[in-house]
């Protein structure tokens, strides 16, 4: 029941690269406007139009009176269409509870986030689910599939949720399995794949509802280091072809550095952040660790 | 300390301990209850013959009282190693924290020695009330005049309770001690994260599985109704063995099947949370179709008996106004083949015919020695009428034959090789119908009438009428005076049991014709709740003690009288009694079915809670969460109801058949009642797993 329509996917993945040149071919210098300028960093310019994700000074405080932890401490910054983004920063810093903050699983204390647009921190949770559903795709550390469901299943459950036709999801299954190679894998439950395939059915899942922002928090945290590569050139992948938003959180510079961007924070704050340019990675890998090194003092926390 | 900590695990796990608490308290609370009817006695009024029944019912109860013990054993046993293997990872903590196993035992042991101790006090407390209630529904039934408020209480009730729950509480003490010590401490500690490889069958397999039980068990329905349950030969066996197997089969395949046949149609499989769904109960059914079954066929049981008890009762005191028309009835059933009128005893070698020169000398008048005996008869009866029957040589078969009926190969059939046919005179018959006020009936010289009122054998002689209108009898052929059968009762019983009488001219009978019995059937001067205590009394003085047809034994003028006020009570009571087992039996069992299902579901949900932990993650909203938890819920409680509710229905259709020879039988209603009752408690069950499990799986969720 699951053959793959291969014609179909091909067809689907140039159509990505089509789009991506062509919009390549359109980005143009853009002002950013509400970025927190932190002084002596340089500016990101970033490409494309209008942000996707733009946090603008949010706190989240955990605990009450006498037993507070300022977890996030006045964060802002935008990640525009298209672009790959990494979060690094030592364990503690309040990365994750960025991430949950943005993907509404935890609520802000105070500040905004706007994602496609929308203020997502005054939303009700019934609309919480749509957007969780309709903007998100999400991909965690432990690899959070289904263990009931295959590989094949747990990819179209982001889509049975939706309603799609049965149709349209064969064919749009079928077409992310083969960009992320895991068409072999699909009618696999999960107990039966390794942790690399296991994450990249997660990715899967996360981009096929075509999000406007894909979230990964140590997506490559339990991996081994070749499993790691792999997912990583997936993303990169995708980012590419299928012009995915990302944004990642990770302690590892190796993984940080096949993205574009990377922000660090620190006490639940933004630091400084980082642009690749027209870098190769191993140059951006190396300017990477003289941030982490700076920050992490002793060093050994963070990486 | 270590009871301090027990108090508030109990506190804090309250959410599973409830449905625990509760089903050990309706099992305490109903055991107690049914166990103290015996004590009903002390504050009740009751006749002679109900306190027979209440003795009877209280032997009944203790009896059932083993089997219920063990039934609840098996629940609590089970109930408590669920409730030990959820806290698995809280153990794992206190062993991890450097307390020694046996300290960690010993918190298991107060926490059940705590619920035990406080679900059979309030337990208790709960079957004393529900006693006091008891009290009044006997009283309804057996028609007693409760004046002022009662109180009730059975001190050896109680104890037996105590006893029984020690037993069982010290048994579960035992299981979970034992089962702690068998942890190790890295299972307990890694208890969450477990990563239970979800066993495989092939689809396919459980297609043809599924439709090898339905096989199985549509064989064993028509087995069954084949069989009839008139003889309990191999074939009930081989019927009751594959309805078993099959159910056994049927739960083991159900979720492939459903499975394979919703992932056949991909528009429904693949919408919303199906599949999740479908691929839950799928991953679960290894585990759990065992207990499955057992409770399917449990309900199967309870609903049966249930039902079919109540039925029982139902049909003795529908049909008990048709067959108690006569105030009362004196028979007797004569010793030997070979007695007649002439004043001629047989020879014997006992003393059997000791009675016999009496007899002959009242002239074979029950009435006349009777009325000596009891100088003050009259003033108690009005009416009486003696009816004689004799021996024709002939069986019942025989009289088929001659009809050409084809008997049926049942039961019935089988003994009408034996019975003998026996036949009365039409003046006698008359005057039986005078006793009822109908018109008499004229034979003429050479006529004949059937009479018989035996619900199974009827069909014989309404066929036999049906076919032809003569019959060869005494030498002499008679013609059908009326080619309907005659349907009035012959004596005040229980139940219509005259299995065929012709109704013959006087002039076939003379004096040397033999005897088969003898039968007066009479009417009261009064009402006869008035007359009756003084015309029994009198009836015993004169003829005090037992009569049996052993040596020197009473025969004559009477060997067996019964009342319809008797047979009243005795339906009263009987109906009393089956009703008490019904719902005694019946109740534990339904209670239990739907404790387990509701431990395994909840069970079951707080292993789920990650997964719909990650629906929600990714997006999906709660209803639709909501009801992926519903449906899952719903399969688990209904299939098993579903099933055992078909059983039932086939069983039961075979009971009503069986019953049905005491007549009328109307299964509608006490189906309906015991129906409604039982799906009011299992709805209550089931919607407290349904809000329990979705509150855990919504508590642990994202805002
Ligand atoms: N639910 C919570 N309650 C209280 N404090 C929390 C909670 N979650 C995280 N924290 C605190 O917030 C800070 C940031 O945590 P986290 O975002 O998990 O860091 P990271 O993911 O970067 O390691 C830490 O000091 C952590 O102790
Ligand atoms: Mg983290």
């Amino acid at each position: 029941m699951y053959e793959l329509n291969a014609l179909e996917a091909k067809s689907l993945f140039q159509k990505g690269k089509k789009m991506t040149e062509m919009l390549i071919d359109k980005i143009e210098p853009v002002t950013t406007a509400g970025l927190q300028q932190t002084p002596g960093i340089e500016t990101y310019v970033p490409a494309g139009g209008q942000p996707v994700l733009h946090c603008e000074n949010i706190e989240k405080v955990y605990g009450s009176r006498g037993n507070i932890t300022r977890a996030l401490d006045g964060i802002s910054f935008n990640v525009n269409k298209g672009e790959y983004v990494a979060i690094m920063g030592a364990s503690g810093s309040g990365k994750t509870t960025l991430l949950n903050c943005i993907s509404s699983i935890d609520r802000v204390t105070s500040g905004h986030i706007y994602v496609a647009g929308r203020d997502i921190t005054n939303l009700r949770s019934k609309q919480l689910s749509q957007f969780r559903r309709d903007d998100l795709g999400f991909i965690f550390q432990d690899s959070n599939i289904l263990d009931t469901l295959t590989a094949y299943e747990n990819i179209a459950l982001a889509l049975t949720i939706k309603k799609v036709p049965h149709r349209e999801i064969e064919m749009r299954v079928a077409a992310v399995a083969e960009h992320l190679s895991i068409t072999d894998t699909l009618k696999k439950f999960p107990y039966q794949l390794s942790g690399g395939q296991k994450q990249r059915v997660a990715a899967a899942r996360a981009i096929i509802t075509n999000p406007s922002l894909v979230l990964a928090d140590e997506p490559t945290g339990a991996l081994d280091s070749k499993s790691a590569k792999m997912l990583l050139e997936s993303f990169d992948m995708l980012n590419k072809n299928l012009l995915a938003t990302i944004l990642m959180v990770t302690h590892d510079s190796f993984a940080a550095s096949y993205t574009k961007r990377v922000i660090f924070i620190q006490d639940g704050k933004i630091f400084t952040e980082l642009v690749r340019g027209d870098q190769s990675r191993k140059e951006f890998f190396n300017r990477i660790i003289e941030v982490v090194s700076f920050l992490g003092g002793e060093n050994n926390d963070v990486l | 300390m270590y009871f301090k900590l027990a108090l508030g695990n109990v506190r804090k796990s309250f959410r599973d301990y409830g449905i625990y608490f509760i089903t050990l308290l309706f099992g305490v609370c109903v055991f107690y209850a049914f166990n103290s009817i015996a004590s009903q006695q002390a504050v009740l009024q009751f006749s002679e013959s109900q306190n027979r029944i209440i003795e009877l019912l209280a032997g009944l109860i203790d009896g059932t009282s083993v089997f219920i013990a063990i039934i609840l054993g098996f629940l609590i046993v089970y109930a408590s190693r669920y409730l030990i293997r959820r806290r698995k990872k809280e153990f794992g903590t206190y062993l991890t924290l450097g307390m020694p196993v046996g300290k960690v035992s010993r918190i298991v042991v107060y926490e059940t020695l705590l619920v035990g101790v406080a679900s059979l006090l309030v337990g208790l407390a709960l079957g004393i009330a529900i006693s006091q209630a008891l009290l009044y529904v006997t009283a309804a039934l057996f028609t007693i005049q409760v004046d002022a408020l009662m109180f009730v209480f059975s001190y050896e009730a109680m104890i037996k309770t105590i006893i029984y729950f020690g037993v069982i509480f010290f048994i579960t003490l035992v299981f979970n001690v034992f089962s702690i010590s068998r942890y190790k401490l890295i299972d307990l500690i890694n208890a969450d994260r477990k990563n239970e490889s979800i066993k495989l069958r092939s689809l396919p397999l459980s297609v043809v599985l599924f439709i090898i039980s339905l096989a199985l068990i549509g064989t064993a329905y028509y087995l069954l109704i084949d069989n009839g349950l008139v003889t309990f030969d191999s074939q009930f066996a081989t019927s009751t063995v594959l309805v078993c197997v099959g159910t056994l089969l049927f739960f083991y395949s159900l979720s492939g099947f459903l499975l394979r046949a919703v992932q056949s149609n991909r528009k429904l499989y693949f919408r919303g949370l199906n599949m999740f769904v479908l691929r839950q109960l799928n991953s679960k059914i290894n585990t759990t179709f065992i207990s499955i079954t057992l409770v399917s066929m449990a309900l199967f049981l309870a609903i049966t008996s249930t039902c079919g008890g109540t039925a029982l009762a139902n049909a003795f005191t529908q049909n008990l106004a048709a067959n108690t028309q006569y105030d009362a009835t004196l028979s007797l059933t004569l010793p030997g083949q070979n007695v007649d009128r002439t004043g001629q005893a047989p020879k014997d070698e006992g003393n059997r015919y000791s009675w016999y020169p009496q007899a002959a000398a009242d002239n074979f008048d029950m009435l006349t020695t009777l009325k000596r005996s009891i100088p003050e008869w009259d003033t108690y009866v009005s009416n009486a009428a003696q009816m004689n029957s004799y021996q024709t040589g002939m069986t019942m078969k025989d009289l088929a034959d001659q009809g050409q009926v084809t008997v049926k190969d049942d039961i019935y059939g089988q003994s009408m090789d034996q019975a003998s046919l026996n036949a009365i005179t039409v003046s006698e018959f008359n005057k039986q119908r005078t006793l009822l006020g109908l018109e008499p009936v004229d034979l003429g010289s050479d006529k004949f009438l059937l009479w018989c009122n035996f619900e199974e054998i009827k069909y014989v002689y309404e066929q036999f009428l049906a076919k032809s209108n003569t019959l060869n009898i005494f030498d002499t052929t008679l013609t059908a005076a009326s080619n309907t059968l005659e349907t009035m009762p012959d004596r005040t019983s229980s139940i219509a049991g005259n299995t065929g009488i012709v109704v013959v001219p006087d002039h076939l009978i003379n004096e040397k014709t033999p005897l088969a019995s003898m039968t007066l059937n009479l009417m009261y001067s009064g009402e006869r709740a008035d007359v009756e205590p003084k015309f029994e009394s009198a009836l015993y003085a004169a003829f005090p003690g037992p009569s049996s047809i052993s040596d020197n034994a009473r025969i004559w003028p009477f060997m067996t009288s019964t009342t319809a006020m008797q047979m009243e009570e005795q339906a009263s009571g009987l109906t009393a009694l089956i009703a008490y087992l019904a719902v005694y039996i019946g109740f534990i069992l339904l209670v239990t079915c739907a404790a387990i299902l509701a431990l395994q579901q909840l069970s079951e949900a707080a292993d789920n809670v990650s997964r719909y932990h990650l629906l929600e993650e990714i997006g999906v909203e709660r209803k639709m969460t909501s009801k992926a938890v519903l449906v899952q819920i719903a399969i688990y409680f209904l299939f098993p109801l579903i099933v055992a509710f078909c059983h039932s229905l086939v069983a039961l259709n075979v009971v009503v058949k069986v019953v049905s020879m005491y007549g009328y039988l109307d299964i509608a209603l006490p189906l309906l009642m015991t129906v409604g009752a039982f799906l009011v408690l299992y709805l209550a069950y089931f919607l407290f797993t349904f809000f329990a499990s979705r509150t855990m799986l919504n508590q642990k969720a994202v805002v």
